[in-house]
């Protein structure tokens, strides 16, 4: 029970991060190939983390 | 978005050097690989004493926090670089612009006219700033706030040529009197 209430607050987290960052690649001066990039990066090694996660459960 | 003004054009657009979140980036992989090899080696080490004591810590369990715990410690590095990106200083035609981003919701944006700045100094101190060419830029104005520094700044010779060169366009074109209130 505790490991999956860890999960979901890890979720929860993730999913506010992603809005927050979100807000700065679309609204701040970032160059489109950078955006293209971090957001690739960002998104490939959470949802790896949380696959892991869900996996090991 | 660096909204510009009529007439406005953007010369160029400065980051800090990569030196300042190369420290980041190896605090946070150290941040990361240590409760990791913790969780592996202190399972090997305290094991059998945890199982006698009735606490069983299985692979399965490892793998779950050491997962948990990169993502958590990967997002805060975003957070790092998001606000490191963001650190920025535009040039444009008529003004300099000095936007320093804290964390992701606290930024500090100083815009100074160019017909306003009286002095601009460079300031590279060390063997690394030498050989991977970063420094501060301090740029004197007339004003109340007479003076803004710009730290780790890549490349800051060719900055404040760019700057001087635009100082010189400026200075060309005179400066229209300000008219006095009757």
């Amino acid at each position: 029970m505790a490991t999956v209430i860890i999960l979901l607050a890890e979720f929860i987290f993730f999913v506010i991060m992603s809005a927050l960052f979100e807000y700065h690649w679309r609204n701040d001066d970032f160059e489109k190939k950078t955006t293209i990039m971090i957001r690739l990066w960002y998104y490939v090694v959470c949802i790896m983390c949380l696959g892991i996660m869900a996996f090991s459960l | 978005m660096i909204a510009l003004q009529e007439g406005e054009q953007k010369i160029f657009v400065v980051r800090k050097r990569w030196v300042a979140m190369f420290s980041n980036a190896v605090a946070m992989t150290i941040l990361a690989a240590i409760p990791i090899g913790v969780l592996l080696y202190g399972n090997q080490i305290l094991g059998p004493w945890l199982q006698d004591n009735g606490v069983g810590i299985t692979d399965k369990n490892i793998l779950f926090f050491s997962a948990g715990w990169v993502a958590f410690v990967w997002i805060m590095f975003v957070v790092m670089w998001t606000n490191y990106y963001l650190d920025i200083i535009v040039l444009t035609n008529k003004r300099i612009l000095d936007i320093e981003q804290f964390i992701l919701f606290a930024k500090d944006e100083v815009t100074i006219p160019l017909h306003r700045i009286e002095d601009v100094k460079i300031e590279v101190k060390g063997i690394f700033p030498t050989l991977l060419k970063y420094g501060n830029i301090q740029i004197q104005t007339a004003g109340a706030k007479r003076e803004t520094v710009m730290r780790g700044i890549k490349d800051p010779e060719s900055v404040k040529a760019h700057i001087d060169a635009l100082l010189q366009t400026v200075k060309d074109v005179p400066v229209p009197p300000v008219e006095e209130e009757s």
